[in-house]
């Protein structure tokens, strides 16, 4: 069904992916500084007076620590009786009414995404359905395969929607459908280490009917059918891990492939060639040296120890900088395994190379090149620093930070979910250069804006050109 | 001021940054008009042109064995006296601000059985302090050095729940993204406290909550001129910024 209105603000206050700086213009300010000596006056850029009295010395042993169980109403502990601080602060404590007030103020400003954020995609041929992954409400989207949002309208509504606390989706961040069963399989990327599975006419706040506990940080998704086994990138550990495709809870994974030799570095995507028996993993470049998997895994932020060997393992000092790449293993490889072939160099053009996807009869690979804002295609044999066979990129394809790319070898049709337009965008799948795509759905207008956030972790504010500056 | 859907008005992103999706802390040295970040992967410090845009590599790096880091999460930048300072749990690693390539630590506060349990770090260069989140809040001269005795520990229920950090050193006033918990409840808030205060002292005022708009509270920042308070919020997927004229 195609709107033309936007949707409700309650249920558009996010937005989705992009790792990243996000620059935001604010307001103005100014630089402040200081120096050593009390009761001192410095300045940096323009004239600005700043005072300042020494910290009194601190006598005697440390404050003892309050335990963990202690407990109380926060307003009421922020009533001024107890710290005995505010003689020396030079500022009284206000009231507890005043407290309450300011605790409800309003914001100046909130920049958020009205609309949603593409990041993962999956075609569903079998039931003509294509689900994405979304990163500012945290919901999984269905839509009409053959859905195309007219240019006049706004966005286009999804046929059902997944999301809401129960469903255990954060940041989802890649997506799997099973062909048989038309299970929805969901990655959560960052805060929620779990990979709920849903039946494929869930929708709206409702428990997975299965989840299965993952190490930190996975990001690509593809599965094995003929094995049934099920395969995810996990970017802290430079690692692939590998599970029966129907695990659950916390079941172990099937194998592990980690360690220096593998060159995973950051991995992102994941594709698996069924008519080679390869699989291929595409990395952002950074990566840190450990302990080998052969000495026992565990020591992540999911610490166990049939797990990855995880990043408190690390060795300080250890990190490395390579150039992207994609690397190609046997689909049954596992430890420390080196890849069959590595594409890499800047004839490649892979830059943040985020999604993989294959065509084995085609015998190709597709690459979504988030800041390349292309789609990149390599030939499945493709070694070394080689250029890309086809480049998918320019205005008229509405290719913009493509974090997710899926292939629909029976309607021969190439997906690309474009973080930084609202946009899920359907190619020919032998598309090439500045080409529009066949079909479009859109989460918003055409010309609408997109702060591009997701997961902002920290911000900073430049106060010389009066910025907000936002880590994603 | 940005508002609502704005579109951003440059990015820093792609290959040459050297980036990771993992970034969780960064600082603006308004003095060199410089943006420093952590880079959790490469274990490197990355420091940008202030006007940065689009693909641009990083003019230095920290960066190899002699660093001592790992993972790094978070750091903070004295724009005073010129150094960078990143929190490493049981220790917090100072490196002069000019630093490029693979250079050891200035010095280093705590270390092994130190009980340091440093999450996040930000600097009052005014009045020579480093204050570090992790359990509690920890004051220390900006000069500490290895096993060096804070000079005060707020150890409230809010201050052990706070997490990254900033001050605004005009006013002598430290400001937290404080979270009880949980992604989905509006428990969390921004805390501000003196660093004056000590002990069982409680937030001297609180935004956002608790009982608010704010759920996932992270990174905080300050825009002094306009007496504003910049918070993220990972569950709302927004950027608030609040006026808050009594804490400047």
């Amino acid at each position: 069904m195609t709107l033309n209105r936007t949707r409700s603000k309650v249920e558009l206050r996010r937005t989705g992916l992009l790792a990243g700086f996000l620059l935001l213009a604010v307001a103005a300010g100014l630089v402040i500084s200081g120096s050593r000596k009390a009761q001192e006056t410095a300045s940096f850029g323009r004239e600005r007076l700043v005072s300042w009295e020494a910290l009194p010395e601190m006598d005697g042993e440390m404050c003892e620590w309050v335990p963990a169980s202690a407990s109380s109403s926060l307003m009421a502990a922020l009533a001024p009786q107890d710290s005995g601080t505010t003689a020396a602060a030079g500022r009284p404590r206000l009231s507890a009414a005043q407290l309450e007030e300011i605790s409800k103020r309003e914001p100046l400003y909130t920049v958020t995404d009205p609309h949603f954020g593409y990041a993962g995609i999956a075609v569903d041929p079998v039931r003509n359905e294509v689900v994405l992954a979304e990163e500012n409400l945290s919901r999984l989207l269905v839509y009409d395969r053959l859905e195309n949002t007219p240019p006049a309208a706004s966005m286009s509504e999804p046929k059902r929607m997944i999301g809401g606390e129960a469903t255990f989706i954060e940041y989802a961040c890649s997506v799997y459908i099973d062909p048989a069963s038309g299970d929805i399989f969901s990655v959560n990327n960052d805060t929620m280490n779990w990979m709920p599975v849903f039946g494929r006419d869930a929708r709206g706040n409702v428990s997975p009917k299965r989840k299965l506990r993952t190490p930190h940080t996975t990001f690509g998704i593809v599965a094995d059918e003929a094995e049934q086994e099920l395969f995810l990138t996990i970017q802290d550990d430079h690692a692939v891990v590998v599970y029966a495709k129907e695990a659950q809870d916390h079941d172990a994974p099937l194998r592990i492939l980690q360690g220096d030799r593998t060159r995973m570095a950051d991995p992102h995507g994941i594709a698996l060639d069924t008519k080679r028996n390869e699989i291929f993993v595409s990395s952002w470049g950074t990566y840190n040296e450990r302990p080998p998997l052969s000495e026992g895994g565990g020591g992540g932020n999911v610490d166990r120890p049939d797990f990855p060997v995880g990043r408190r393992r690390a060795f300080p000092g250890s990190g490395k900088i390579d150039p992207p790449s994609i690397t190609v293993y046997p689909k049954n490889a596992e430890g420390d395994t080196a890849p069959l072939r590595v594409i890499q160099g800047p004839q490649t053009q892979m830059d943040w190379p985020t999604a993989l996807a294959s065509h084995p009869e085609r015998g190709e690979i597709f690459v979504a090149n988030d800041t390349g804002d292309s789609v990149i295609v390599f030939r499945a044999d493709a070694n070394g620093d080689v250029a890309p066979i086809r480049v998918i990129q320019g205005p008229r394809t509405m290719v913009k930070n493509p974090t997710g790319v899926t292939v629909d070898v029976k309607n021969n049709e190439l997906w690309v979910a474009n973080f930084g337009s609202h946009a899920a965008t359907v190619f020919a799948i032998d598309a090439d250069g500045n080409t529009p795509p066949k079909r479009v759905i859109r989460s918003g207008p055409v010309e609408a804006p997109s702060p591009k956030l997701s997961n902002p972790h920290t911000v900073a504010y430049d106060s010389k050109r009066e910025e907000i500056l936002v880590a994603n | 001021m940005a508002n609502g859907g704005a579109q951003p008005t440059r990015e820093i992103a792609g290959q040459n940054t050297l980036f990771t999706r993992t970034m969780h802390d960064m600082a603006y040295d308004p003095v060199r008009d410089e943006i420093v970040v952590p880079q959790f992967y490469a274990f490197a410090v990355l420091t940008f042109r202030g006007d940065a845009n689009g693909n641009v590599p990083p003019i230095r790096k920290i960066f190899g064995p002699s660093t001592q880091l790992q993972h790094p999460m978070a750091l903070a930048v004295d724009w005073i006296h010129g150094e960078i300072f990143v929190p490493q749990n049981d220790r917090i690693l100072v490196f002069p601000r000019d630093a490029d390539g693979d250079t050891a630590p200035l010095r280093i506060i705590g270390g092994e059985n130190s009980g340091l349990r440093a999450s996040r770090v930000t600097v009052d260069p005014v009045h020579d302090l480093v204050i570090v989140s992790g359990n509690g809040l920890t004051i220390y001269d900006r000069t500490a050095s290895g096993m060096a005795k804070p000079r005060a520990f707020i150890s409230s229920e809010a201050a052990r729940e706070a997490s990254l950090l900033t001050t605004n050193p005009e006013s002598g006033m430290i400001f937290a993204s404080v979270r009880p918990g949980g992604r989905y409840r509006a428990e969390d808030y921004v805390g501000v406290w003196s660093i004056y205060d000590k002990g069982n002292a409680p937030p001297r005022y609180t935004i956002g909550g608790p009982n608010g708009l704010l759920k996932d509270a992270r990174g905080i920042a300050v825009d002094a001129k306009n007496k504003n308070v910049i918070v993220s919020d990972k569950s709302l997927n927004a950027i608030l910024t609040f006026h808050l004229p009594e804490a400047f």
